[in-house]
């Protein structure tokens, strides 16, 4: 219970630290929440500064803070001034969105990964091995921007397979059957999931190729020229316990991208997440988006994270060390 | 696990297990082969990197005998562009990386030898920072700041990247910080820097390779995303981030463009991957080899 | 950038060479003549059909006194009614070319210091009230009430009141006759209904539920607005007049510009507003789609800073006109123009574009010559070091380019800029950054060059929002601080001629004046490039909206798709 009490105020702590950062970070940048429209001669510096000060946007950083806060005790997030609704609502709208594309293409990064570094290991040093991690290791070094675009252009464009990006069909009417509208949510998955999970698959499969030849290295070796049992079997028994380790430990390094979006990849696809809001509500100068996007991220990672901990702890706290251990060194 | 040993460098033995590794010394001359070619290229090549040889007539000419790669929206070689954009590149990733890595290692050991408080809230600080996704923190950063020198993009990339070296260097002192010849180097007086660097950066400095191996392929690539945004190295100097940002908008019109760099961006990446098993094989060679 | 048209001739293109583009004599496309679509297609008959516009852009509100994007502008066009509708022609002196819109006729008083307008009887609100004389006076009061702060208060200064006469007649009165007193009050108010505004917080206008989910009196209102997705327009059936003959426009949001353009290359959106040089060849080859160029009011330009902003002295580079002149005729700007927009731009001549009433298309343009350049910067003692950079007195010829990072077009022109300048001795970096870093430089002054644009109101006044001495101080727009006593003049005596011929001449003898000065380097008047599915019949496209004339848009039964039949949906606006 203390532990658990201990985590809690830790991650209360990296809350307030992440959310202040924030905060001054962007105030400090200069601009305008107002300066979006540049080439409108109109739009003088009179007038958004009166604009400012109506919409609380003016005055020190200090101030700001403290009204802010205020303002957050009130569970009260603020005003969007680029996307003109309240910030909750705003981020109530692209949550759900990032968890759905990050979520899935987590998923399959994983089992994918996962299996492929199983194959990797039981081929260890064979054709199969050095190929599987030099296609993955491709993966990673393409550009995440480069390949959404190539990709998005060869699934829609050059082969009309799939839609061309956004999240479902916009003019599909309100009342369609929920078959037809999960398929549309389907077709428009495949495209930006592929380009995630190229780009994730790599780190996944190398992670469980290092440490399924760790553990079982030794045993392994010893075990089938003692027993002479074939070395599949002693493998199997062990994979389970071996695999929770890195995933736990990629879990935790993923979870920040599961609710921080992938910023690239959803302004190449429209897809509406958190990554693009946040994104844009930088250049925009849209003070209380950008806290709150980092703000709500920042507690639903610290959460995630906390509860990945407590999992583990409850599993096996020795397997849990070692394979913590054992993966981190190898990341 | 067994207790952790104490662990001599052993440089003459290393150098011998990487030589005697064939992927490793492929990959180490591929290396050396691209850094030779960037720091010598642009002498040899007719034209240069910035040159705008005839924006009207010049643009976009496909790959051929005059231009090897062919030419870019503004009619400037892009073979040109990118070799002079590789000694750019490798340089500014590769300091990057240096100091990110200089600093996760000096938080992460500090954590671990520092008292308790002082420690939570080192690793605190390490996971506010990792919460946050990098691409984000990078574009506050830059908003902040009116026209960044390299040298500056330098220091943020290192800023918003130290904070997994420090993890991994935290959570390795950890692991054996308790270990007998820890204990024992303690009780017989030895300061904590000594402990730090004799004892304890041995068996960080593995793992931490490899994670810097890797880390220098995502900062081109981070940074070719940040030219694609228009914010990044600016013009007219060239980076294969640069080159990537300006080529994908024409990537259906002239592939040739951001396929270049791409190419060498991946040949990078997979050889510093190869060296980076190699070196962990080399520095610990009791082990089973994970090759 | 923004932008609109005259008159386009849409004209087809069927063959993929972007040779051919480039014989396209640009001058026809400048002419502004009355007719407006000669595709032969036969004239629908029935309503129906669906325009989905693709783009990367969105209105950040729809309450027209704070609406400041151009997004927010084209869907304001379509939502709400202005008093009269400008002409094709543009003209602004008057009411010559003006046709009615909410006022069925309008009755000038003898003295012309004021105007009675009568509303059309069947003219309703999207919630079904009737259009009244008092919405006319209460939008009045709602611009330019200062609590507001609407930028476009300050077109209406002319303007001392709006009173009621009956319930369908509302007459403004004038402070003093200007030429373009009609145009202020018909052009550049949107009428907005009173009893929905009446109590919303005015300092706060933005936050208000109606500025998402406006209620207007025009041919299309907003049935749902999905931000970042989708903003769903229907015909409007509660109003006397003629309905729209499409019955929806579909904005699909898509922030990047590629992705944008894809959604109708394959068919998944109808229009795209903005196709860039290199996509022209496919969309003239794609026998789905037709190519319409259109002039637009938009130009682009690189502005000195003739004011040293740390001193507030001349410039020590810029603030010397013969430098100023070298600089630009180092520039080659007709390539500059032709490398970014290949055939689909001309080069500006001045702060106006061909569109305007106000334009002198026989000015020429500083020239091309880098000797006479080289020569000029020699004699005003810029010489060239070992490293071929010119020094004066110790000080090097560098500065920066100052240019916001999301125009693709202004980051390339400062690319072949810096190249070019380089070739004279100049060392020059480009500084780029995002809207806000700009606009936070701008407004303090603190740059050496910038590489800007206006996208200027269709009357010639605008011009002395960018340009004249009044502009130059610290809140105005005149970012160079350009003061030319003589071109003052010159633009207040053309606005203040009722005499077309007698404003051009003043106009052009303005721009002789600045062309003279050059506080900026003149570079691009590009025109509007747009993909268009053939279905549709397009009339009614000018040169500041190609959507002005979107409610007569139709789409013949033979020709309809899949979504021009499905079932719209329901009504009331969600968001």
């Amino acid at each position: 219970m203390h532990a658990l009490i201990q985590r809690l105020w830790h991650g209360l702590v990296v809350v307030a630290i992440v959310a202040t950062a924030t905060f001054v970070l962007v105030r400090l940048a200069p601009g305008d929440p107002f300066a979006a429209a540049l080439e409108n001669a109109r739009l003088t510096p009179a007038i958004r500064a009166q604009w400012r000060a109506a919409y609380g946007l003016d005055g020190s950083v200090g101030t700001q803070y403290l009204h802010w806060i205020s303002s957050l005790a009130r569970g009260d997030l603020g005003f969007s001034t680029s996307t003109n609704q309240p910030v909750s609502r705003a981020i109530a709208q692209a949550l759900p969105n990032t968890m759905l594309l990050m979520g899935t293409s987590v998923v399959i990064a994983f089992v994918l990964g996962t299996m492929l570094g199983a194959l990797q290991a039981s081929r260890r040093g064979g054709v199969a091995d050095r190929g599987i991690g030099f296609v993955t290791l491709i993966g990673t070094a393409l550009p995440d921007f480069w390949l959404a675009l190539v990709v998005l252009l060869a699934g829609a464009s050059w082969w009309r397979l799939f839609p061309v990006g956004g999240v479902a069909d916009l003019l599909l009417p309100i009342g369609a059957p929920w078959h037809t509208v999960l398929l549309d949510h389907l077709r428009h998955l495949v495209l930006p999931v592929c380009t995630l999970v190229t780009l994730l698959v790599a780190p996944v499969a190398r992670l469980q190729r290092i440490a399924l030849l760790d553990r079982l290295g030794a045993e392994w070796i010893r075990t089938a020229t003692a027993k002479g049992v074939a070395p599949r079997a002693v493998f199997r028994r062990h994979a389970w316990r071996t695999a929770l380790g890195p995933v736990v430990t990629l879990a935790g390094l993923a979870l920040p991208a599961l609710f921080g979006g992938a910023v690239f990849i959803e302004h190449v696809f429209a897809w509406p997440g958190m990554g693009q809001l946040a994104a844009s509500a930088v250049a925009a100068r849209d003070y209380h988006l950008v806290v709150g996007c980092v703000l709500v991220g920042t507690v639903m990672v610290v959460a995630g994270s906390m509860l990945a901990d407590t999992l583990l702890e409850r599993l096996d706290p020795r397997v849990a060390h070692d394979e913590i251990m054992a993966a981190r060194s190898a990341a | 696990m067994s207790e952790p040993r104490a662990q001599r460098q052993d440089w003459g033995g290393i150098m011998q297990r990487l030589r005697a590794d064939p992927r490793s010394v492929l990959a180490a001359s591929v290396l050396l082969g691209l850094a030779i070619v960037v720091v010598v290229g642009p002498m040899l090549l007719p034209h240069a990197a910035y040159e705008q040889l005839d924006i009207t007539n010049l643009v976009h000419v496909r790959p051929g005998r005059e231009h090897l790669l062919g030419t870019d929206a503004y009619s400037r070689d892009v073979l040109a562009r990118v070799v002079s954009g590789g000694r750019v590149s490798l340089l500014f990733a590769t300091s990057a990386v240096l100091v990110q890595t200089v600093i996760g290692i000096g938080w992460g050991l500090s954590a671990g030898l520092a008292g308790r408080r002082t420690e939570t809230v080192m690793m605190r600080c390490v996971d506010a920072g990792m919460s946050v996704p990098r691409a984000l923190l990078l574009l506050a950063m830059l908003a902040g700041v009116p026209q960044v020198p390299l040298w500056l993009l330098v220091l943020m990339m290192a800023c918003t990247g130290w904070f997994v070296i420090a993890r991994l260097v935290h959570g390795e002192v950890r692991a054996i910080r308790s270990a007998e010849f820890v204990l024992a180097a303690r009780a017989l007086g030895a300061s904590r820097r000594r402990i730090a660097l004799r004892h304890l950066m041995p068996h960080v400095l593995g793992p931490v390779l490899v994670s810097s191996t890797l880390a220098v392929g995502q900062i081109i690539v981070l940074e070719a995303g940040l030219s694609w945004l228009g914010i990044g190295v600016q013009a007219p100097r060239a980076s294969w981030g640069n080159i990537i940002g300006d080529g994908t908008e024409f990537i259906s019109s002239a592939p040739w463009v951001s396929i270049a760099p791409g190419i060498c961006l991946v040949t990078v990446v997979l050889a510093l991957s190869a060296l980076g098993d190699g070196l962990r094989d080399a520095l610990a060679p009791g082990q089973l080899p994970r090759t | 950038m923004s932008g609109a048209a005259c008159s386009p001739k849409p004209t087809h293109f069927s063959m993929p060479s972007l040779r051919v583009l480039r014989l396209i004599p640009l001058c026809a496309l400048t002419a502004c003549s009355a007719t407006t679509d000669s595709v032969p297609v036969k004239a629908a008959t029935t309503t129906g059909g669906t325009l989905v516009i693709s783009t990367p852009a969105e209105p950040e509100n729809l309450l027209p006194p704070i609406t400041t994007s151009l997004s927010g502008r084209q869907v304001e066009d379509l939502i709400f009614q202005r008093l009269a509708s400008i002409g094709t022609a543009l003209g602004t002196v008057g009411d010559a070319g003006f046709t009615p819109n909410l006022a069925t006729r309008w009755e000038w008083s003898p003295d012309s210091l004021s105007i009675a307008f009568q509303l059309d009887p069947a003219a309703r609100w999207h919630d079904g009230a009737p259009v009244r004389a008092s919405d006319v006076r209460f939008t009045f009061a709602l611009y330019t009430d200062p609590v507001v702060a609407s930028p476009s208060a300050v077109l209406l200064t002319n303007i001392d009141s709006v009173s009621v006469r009956d319930s369908l007649t509302a007459v403004v009165w004038f402070r003093k006759r200007t030429p373009e007193q009609f145009f202020d009050v018909a052009h550049q108010m949107y009428i907005l209904p009173e009893h929905l505004l009446r109590t919303v917080d005015r300092r706060r206008l933005a936050a208000a539920p109606i500025a998402s989910a406006p209620i207007g009196s025009g041919p299309f209102r907003v049935v749902r607005w999905v931000p970042r997705q989708v903003l769903e327009l229907a015909a409007d059936t509660t109003g006397g007049r003629r309905r729209a003959q499409l019955d929806r426009v579909v904005f699909a949001v898509a922030p990047d510009p590629v992705t944008a353009f894809t959604r109708v290359a394959t068919g998944e959106a109808d229009l795209y507003e903005a196709v860039r040089p290199d996509k022209v060849a496919e969309v003239a080859g794609n026998p789905q789609l037709r190519l319409v160029l259109t002039p637009s009011l938009d130009y682009s330009y690189l502005g000195f800073n003739l004011v040293d902003p740390e001193t507030g002295r001349p410039h020590p580079v810029f603030g010397d006109r013969i430098v100023r002149r070298a600089l630009t005729m180092a520039t080659d700007r007709r390539s500059i123009v032709a490398n970014i927009y290949d055939s689909l731009a001309v080069q500006a001549r001045g702060p106006f574009t061909s569109a305007q009433a106000s334009a002198d298309t026989t000015l020429v343009p500083l020239p091309y010559a880098p000797d006479s350049a080289n020569a000029l910067l020699d004699a005003a003692g810029w010489m060239r070091g070992a490293d071929s950079v010119r020094r004066r007195n110790g000080a090097l010829l560098t500065f920066g380019i100052l240019v916001p990072s999301t125009s693709v077009a202004r980051m390339r022109a400062a690319v072949l800029l810096q190249e070019q300048f380089r070739r004279i001795g100049a060392d020059v970096r480009i500084e780029s950054a995002d809207m806000g870093g700009v606009m936070a430089r701008i407004g303090a002054r603190r740059f050496d060059t910038i590489l800007g644009a206006w996208s200027p109101d269709a009357g010639p006044a605008s011009v002395r929002e960018a340009w004249s001495s009044p502009a130059a101080v610290a809140g105005g727009n005149n970012m160079g601080t350009y003061r030319s006593a003589p071109f003052d003049a010159e633009v207040d005596s053309g606005l203040a001629s009722f005499a077309p011929a007698a404003m051009r001449a003043h106009f052009a003898a303005a721009w002789r004046i600045i062309a003279d000065d050059a506080p900026a380097i003149w570079l691009a008047e590009p025109r509007r490039v747009m993909a268009i599915h053939s279905r549709f019949v397009t009339p009614g496209m000018r040169a500041d909206a190609w959507w002005a004339g979107l409610a007569t848009w139709s789409i013949p039964v033979d020709r309809r798709v899949a979504r021009d039949t499905a079932p719209p949906a329901p009504t009331g606006a969600s968001r």
